[in-house]
């Protein structure tokens, strides 16, 4: 048999030969890889243009603001931030799952307008993995927004009620508050827009999201901001979130609420200062104290708003307007269904006969069986308050007592059973 | 009637008046590179003012840095300033004395973006413009530069 000789120029041949599979190897194994992982995570080329920053503050136009109603829009930011996506999500939990699957669209596309057609509303996808969750938010006060139905059919009753579908979707609606209005973005009620890159943030970020709508009382009182005189709260000082308080009804229970004073587990102040009132401090011993809440002698004073009036204007823009506001402070008698105190702060609520008069004439037919002040949770929370650093700042002083005298005509005649008949007497 | 050398002298001096006055009137001539800079100037001016005159607020560079967004900071104030005062962390310094030699420092792409700021937000704005000039369409001036961002009491570093 005639063995085969290997020559130089045979050797050589086959090295050629064998580098160039090596590359070949190595160039295909890129390529899968790099369609695999693209593939895997359906983003394809969404993140060339969401997480270039140089080339989406290109692309993004400003817009007008949106005009917020009771909301309060958040700190200023860059525009293009609302569409900015972190280069690093595309690795995190949520961004494994590919673009693709929540959002639609053509991750493949490179025209803009391909690239979004065919969106879909993403938070479909939650309950995939957050069952429980998405069954209970459901049914929340925060996804149902009962809370403003139930107030405004108590007084349009039903025969008027449906007259206000345009105002509700055009105002009360726009709080709606979908998951991703926490967790993942500003909300949609001041102009949405991602919070930080498309991060998931498991505890909202509570000025960016929980101050927005809760903005112009809860979120102002709670920072301090309604008033340049006033402190923020004291939890606010200690460092409380929110859902420090508020964790048990953030998500709701499954039960649907037809107003937040029905939720259960309501935030107490007992649920952490176990020993409260404190029954070494003289004040606490006094009989006709223990019928007042805590809020009345250890709560600053609060956003009132007056006179609100909704309409459209020529061009359909719905607008609504307060006369008056006041930063003040009264006691009344409460208001609130099965509240353990008689006596709390009160806040008068917007609303005036003809708050709806564009809508029709006597929208509000039972506007005097229910009150215009009613129970308040302050979020103004300090300790020694101008009312409890002696007796006499908050006895025989009036302007801390809603009275007679400080109803007008615009107010509701149900009002008489929030009154007090007289001032405390002094001490 | 005039004499013939009376009209001929009136003629001149008064083509020479008007040719004096078109030249009033026109202005300098301007060299072609002067024509092309005042073009381009007029280009950025209105390229500036369409972005807000590529101004960012403290909050704004503070929600960017907050959101991860990949941008190059750049510190254009003199090197006794950043020793005294401190610095914002990631950003780079290149004086603005310093700044046309330096320019390989920044990114190759020009549409990155970049955010300028000084002390006081004047240079800054000199900055912002000579960059903006060279092609780097998305750099921005923080507006009342470092000082600004002390007095918001965000987060400063103390530079070696």
């Amino acid at each position: 048999m005639e063995k085969i000789k290997f020559s130089f120029t045979n050797l050589k041949t086959l090295l050629v030969f064998l580098l160039c599979l090596v590359f070949m190897f190595a160039g295909i194994t890129f390529i899968f890889t790099g369609k695999l992982k693209a593939s895997v995570n359906n983003s394809g080329s969404c993140l060339s243009c969401h997480s270039n920053a140089g080339k989406l503050m290109g692309l993004v136009k400003p817009k007008e603001a949106a005009e917020a109603g009771c909301a309060a829009p958040p700190a200023k930011r860059p525009l293009f931030l609302d569409f900015f996506v972190r280069a690093e999500f595309a690795d995190s939990l949520h961004g494994r799952v590919g673009c693709k699957q929540c959002h639609g669209g053509n991750p493949e596309a490179e025209d803009k307008d391909q690239a979004h057609k065919d969106m879909k509303d993403p938070e479909e996808n939650c309950v995939s993995c957050h069952q429980d969750i998405v069954r209970r938010q459901a049914t929340s006060i925060h996804a149902t927004l009962a809370g403003q139905d139930y107030l405004l059919k108590q007084r349009t009753g039903k025969e008027n009620f449906d007259k206000l579908v345009r105002a509700r979707e055009a105002d009360c609606k726009k709080c709606h508050c979908g998951c991703g209005d926490c967790h993942i973005s500003i909300p949609k009620a001041v102009g949405g827009g991602l919070l930080s890159g498309h991060k998931f943030f498991k505890t909202p970020p509570m000025v960016d999201t929980c101050a927005v709508c809760h903005g112009t009382r809860a979120g102002g009182e709670y920072t301090g901001k309604i008033s340049e005189d006033m402190e923020p709260d004291v939890h606010k000082q200690a460092g409380l979130h929110c859902i420090d308080c508020h964790k048990e009804d953030m998500h709701g229970d499954g039960i649907k609420y037809a107003s937040r004073w029905e939720v259960s587990r309501l935030p107490k102040c007992i649920n952490c200062h176990e020993g409260v009132p404190n029954f070494k401090s003289p004040a606490h011993n006094i009989t006709e104290h223990k019928s007042v809440s805590c809020k009345s002698c250890h709560a600053q004073a609060y956003k009132n708003c007056f006179q609100c009036h909704a309409s459209f204007d020529k061009a359909g823009n719905y607008h609504r307007k307060q006369k008056e506001k006041a930063v003040i402070f009264k006691i009344g008698k409460n208001t609130a269904p099965g509240y353990i105190y008689k006596y709390s702060p009160v806040r008068h609520k917007p609303i005036i006969r003809d708050t709806f008069g564009y809508f029709g004439k006597d929208i509000f037919a039972h506007f005097d069986q229910y009150p215009t002040w009613s129970t308040a949770a302050p979020h103004s929370i300090k300790r020694i308050t101008s009312r409890n650093k002696s007796c006499n700042n908050c006895h025989c002083n009036k302007k801390y007592f809603l009275l007679k005298e400080d109803l007008t005509e615009n107010d509701s005649k149900a009002d008489d059973e929030v009154i007090l008949e007289e001032v405390p007497r002094c001490k | 009637m005039l004499k013939i050398r009376t009209y001929i002298t009136f003629c001149v001096m008064l083509l020479v008046s008007i040719f004096i006055a078109g030249i009033a009137i026109a202005g300098p001539q301007l060299t072609k590179t002067q024509e092309n800079c005042l073009h381009a100037w007029d280009g950025a001016v209105e390229n500036l003012k369409a972005d807000k005159w590529g101004m960012l607020s403290v909050d704004e560079v503070k929600s960017m840095i907050d959101a991860g967004v990949p941008f190059t900071l750049l510190d254009v104030r003199m090197a006794k300033d950043r020793e005294k005062d401190g610095a914002i962390a990631g950003s780079i310094h290149i004086p603005i004395t310093d700044l046309s030699d330096k320019i390989a420092q920044l990114p190759d792409d020009l549409n990155a973006p970049i955010v300028i700021h000084c002390k006081s937000g004047w240079t800054g704005v000199m900055a912002m413009t000579m960059l903006r000039q060279l092609g780097y369409v998305n750099t921005k001036n923080m507006k009342d530069g470092f000082s600004a961002w002390q007095k918001a009491g965000y987060p400063i570093v103390k530079t070696p």
